[in-house]
């Protein structure tokens, strides 16, 4: 590296530190500013004491202001906030808009304070993201440098929600960026310790759940602690499938209802919610007194089961909001019922529900997010306790495994399928570093027409020294030609589109490595592959051949 | 620095400044609506409980814990609702919480101390109640010290632990300021706790305070009375005869002591014909009594043979105290016989007590 080109490094490097720090006071101030205001509107909302129909009509009128807000101004700011966090990060170079960033907080806040049975969590995540990318932009940083920032107003957002700093830059690291030795640790860090210490000033030292001293009575609790992994593996489950599913029927609803569907959603968990009110918005409250034990069993255990059926018809829906919360909630009595239940069996080898509430917490967290480092440390960082790392881990990791085996695949990555988005797995992403299909790839390359006779592909297949063609019209790609199919073309096949197999065809994305491309061909049995984008694989950015590949490589 | 990037930093802390004063704001409102809502549940809570309505209290009281953990008083109102409630084990909890928080807290440990108790646990419960005394009060420590001490020797009492009891009141007794009404409730505290002398050593305080107070004579008689100080005890139940001379059980215990006064043959300064006489007396007392609950008893004959025998002319101590061993004997058989009879006040049974 030349002394030029390290000097510019250097420089990056201070500005990007700088910016971190920045990053963490304004998503800070913001993060506090979302959580308080919503909080104050939905005390309004709903005064102790006040009519049940309340509970019906304001998620409903919540639900339509903000489904049609989201439609009309803000299309972006639907949904969780995490996906699109990472939309931003791997998809569009670190871009979110200003206009994202306000309808994620006037959405949010209309929608939560309303009651919608989803989290503040995820949207701030998304918030501190866009502030980390406008701010990033402002500052005239190259692509590169605004994706590096983004995970830090990711961790800023998460540290000032959650207020566990620590939990928030594994989380940056673990979910969104995927790789624990991540080379943005630093700024990820002092973004988030930044964020705390602004809520700190702003706030004081108030944990975001009142935690009861936790104690480990016996050894054998840990069989206890199983149970509670598999029952809260089994909900975190019960949980993704269901909002999966409820996501795709209302994303199967015509597109001129979409204006409307979160206030179905709104409508469902307001009736839901004259029944049992404490289901409506975050609930944390309630979480609050699963911990101290307050809650009748009985109680406990049908909000878990209606908080499993509201969380997923909100967000199904279209609402703006998060999971995160609603998975602390329904692990919290998840929790809380298995160690009610195990504490009038055993009560000589057994603590109160309230350690069951916490450990649950961690346990749903792990099942329905996927993240148990995160989730452990998550609540270690709330119980300051280091003697509930061995529970917690035990059953973490049993409800990680069971959400991994029937649910294979990510709820967020699962989520951007469902939009059409290919997310990095977290095997790909870790194979990111190193040239990129990007760096050779021909980004002008014709596609073979699928109303082309077979001859005339013959001749295509030929003159471009290829096995194998993405074939399509106006950069839309419809599949993959390869030699062997052409010889082995049926007699009726006339033209190249009746050879096609649109399903299943192989590609590549731009930031693919190229060892990954070379596997890819290899399992394919071409040596070209057509590059799509992770937003729309139909979508050619480019088409890569094996010859590219290997001179890049100087064989 | 470039024009445009000096903007984009004034904007920056413009930002910054404004999310400031608006995150600021918010959380003014939020904090006094918080308090507010909170407020409202403690004073429903604590007027439940004032009006000895602990399990109604204990719900608007879990509200306002619930809006407002860091602030104690709510806690305790609601730990104390719980325990009255008999729901220990939800208080108990808390309780640790609060005493490993607040450990030198007088009230903290207060309240820990009645749960204790409510548990059954008096060990911990005297515990609290001593680290309650020596804790921390914020506002009139002496008094909170005097009164918790108090309430500790109310539970000793209740456990009929005499000897911690009087323990306590001897460290409340060295208190400084105590009022007329404490100083009243100590006395009568050394007197269940079997310590009449000190309990006439603080009525006489008393009465040195204000010597027109009856009802401290009265206390100060009966405190030397048990004490065996017939003497005493007689010039003090005749200041509040004084005082009041319309009394009749007054009256009635000063005609008693009169009796035994007249009667007590242990006085030093008395002779020994003073003495026999006395003896005498006591004897046909004693055998009075036994007569009517026992008319047959074979001491019966003995002791009328003794009370009518012409007192011999040279009297010695020896045969006035053969006389009382005699009278002591009569007068078991007497009390053997009268269970339900005989008060425990009455003259003779008085003068055999300081005789035995």
């Amino acid at each position: 590296m030349t002394t030029a080109a390290q000097a510019s490094r250097n420089r990056d490097n201070q500005i990007l530190i700088v910016l971190s720090l920045v990053i963490g006071l304004l998503v800070g101030l913001t993060v506090v500013a979302f959580i308080l205001l919503t909080g104050r509107i939905a005390d309004r909302m709903y005064p102790p004491q006040s009519a049940a129909w309340r509970r019906v009509l304001i998620p409903t009128a919540g639900a339509l202001v903000s489904g049609w807000l989201l439609f009309k101004y803000f299309p972006n700011a639907r949904g969780s906030g995490i996906p699109q966090a990472k939309f931003a990060l791997f998809i569009r170079s670190g871009y979110i808009s200003m206009r994202t960033v306000i309808g994620k907080f006037v959405c949010c806040a209309i929608s939560l304070a309303s009651g919608i049975a989803l989290g503040r969590e995820g949207p701030s995540v998304q918030i501190g993201a866009g502030i980390a990318s406008v701010i990033g932009r402002r500052f005239g940083l190259s692509s590169a440098n605004v994706k590096a920032l983004v995970p830090a107003g990711c961790s800023a957002a998460l540290a000032t929600a959650f207020n566990t700093p620590i939990a928030a830059v594994l989380f940056s690291l673990e979910e969104i960026l995927g790789d624990l030795h991540a080379p943005v640790l630093g700024s990820v860090v002092l973004s988030s310790a930044t964020a705390w210490m602004v809520l700190h000033l702003l706030l004081g030292d108030q944990p975001l759940f009142h935690v009861p001293p936790y104690q480990l009575v016996s050894p054998l609790e840990f069989l206890i602690y199983a149970v509670l992994g598999v029952l809260g593996g089994l909900g975190s489950v019960a949980f993704v499938k269901l909002l999966l599913n409820i996501r795709l029927w209302f994303r199967s609803l015509p597109a001129s209802t979409v204006w409307f569907q979160p206030a179905i959603g709104g409508l469902f968990v307001g009736l839901m919610g004259w029944f049992a009110p404490q289901i409506l918005g975050v609930g944390y409250d309630y979480v609050d007194r699963v911990l101290d034990a307050e809650i009748p069993v009985k109680i406990v255990a049908m909000l878990a089961i209606l908080k499993i059926i509201a969380t997923p018809a909100c967000y199904g829906s279209g609402n703006a909001g998060g999971i995160f919360g609603p998975s602390l909630f329904i692990g919290a009595m998840i929790g809380g019922a298995t160690g009610s239940v195990a504490h009038s069996l055993f009560p000589a080898i057994t603590a109160s529900p309230g350690a069951y509430a916490l450990v649950g917490m961690g346990t749903a967290f792990a099942g329905i997010v996927r993240t148990p480092f995160t989730s452990v440390i998550m609540i270690f960082e709330m119980t300051r306790d280091y003697s509930i790392i061995v529970p917690l881990m035990i059953s973490n990791m049993i409800s990680f495994l069971i959400s991994l085996k029937l649910q294979p695949e990510p709820i967020y990555e699962a989520l951007a399928l469902q939009e059409g988005v290919y997310l990095p797995t977290a095997e790909s992403r870790e194979e990111l570093s190193g040239p990129s299909v990007n760096d050779v790839m021909n980004g002008d390359a014709p596609l073979l027409s699928p109303n082309a006779d077979l001859e005339m592909a013959r001749g295509f297949l030929q003159s471009h020294q290829a096995n194998a063609w993405p074939v399509g019209e106006n950069n839309v790609v419809r599949g993959v030609l390869t030699k062997r199919e052409l010889d082995a073309a049926p007699p009726d096949a006339a033209l190249v589109r009746d050879l096609l197999k649109p399903d299943t065809y192989p590609y590549v994305h731009t930031d693919h490595p190229l060892s990954f491309a070379l596997e890819r061909m290899r399992n394919a049995n071409v040596d070209v592959l057509p590059v799509v984008s992770r937003a729309n694989i139909r979508e050619l950015c480019g088409a890569i051949t094996q010859t590219q590949i290997l001179h890049e490589f100087g064989v | 620095m470039k024009p445009k990037l000096t903007g984009l930093v004034i904007v920056l802390i413009l930002i910054t400044v404004g999310l400031s004063i608006l995150d600021r704001a918010l959380a003014n409102v939020e904090s006094a609506e918080v308090h507010r809502t909170a407020q409202g549940f403690y004073l429903t809570g604590t007027s439940l409980l004032e009006a000895r309505k602990p399990a109604e209290a204990v719900d608007p009281l879990r509200e306002a814990h619930a809006e407002e953990r860091q602030n104690p008083a709510y806690e305790l109102a609601l730990i104390t609702a719980l325990t009255r409630a008999g729901e220990t084990a939800e208080a108990q909890p808390l309780m640790n919480e609060m005493i490993q928080r607040e450990p030198n807290d007088g009230n903290v440990n207060l309240i820990a101390a009645r749960l204790a108790i409510k548990q059954g646990d008096t060990t911990d419960a005297e515990a609290y109640y001593h680290r309650a005394i020596y804790g921390e009060w914020p506002d009139d420590p002496e008094q909170h010290r005097i009164a918790v001490r108090m309430e500790l020797i109310g539970e000793l009492q209740k456990l009929g632990q005499k000897q911690d009891m009087l323990a306590e009141l001897i460290s409340i007794e060295g208190e400084p300021h105590l009022s007329a009404d404490m100083l009243k409730r100590v006395a009568k505290l050394f007197l269940d706790a079997d310590a009449p002398s000190r309990a006439a050593g603080v009525y006489q305080e008393i009465v040195a305070r204000n010597p027109k107070d009856i009802s401290s004579y009265e206390g100060l008689g009966q405190a030397e009375l048990e004490d065996g100080q017939y003497s005493s005890a007689r010039a003090a139940f005749l200041q509040a005869f004084f005082h009041n001379p319309n009394n009749s059980e007054i009256r009635g215990r000063l005609q008693t002591l009169n009796t035994v006064v007249g009667l007590d043959p242990t006085l030093r300064q008395l002779t020994s014909e003073e003495k026999y006489r006395r003896s005498i007396h006591i004897l046909d007392m004693a055998r009075e009594g036994l007569a009517e609950c026992a008319p047959t008893n074979p001491l019966l004959a003995n002791a009328a043979a003794i009370v009518a025998e012409k007192p011999p002319a040279h009297v010695t101590n020896e045969a006035a105290e053969s006389i009382l061993s005699e009278a002591e004997m009569v007068w078991r058989a007497r009390n053997e016989a009268c269970r339900n009879g005989a008060t425990q006040e009455d003259a003779l049974n008085l003068l055999m007590k300081k005789l035995s």
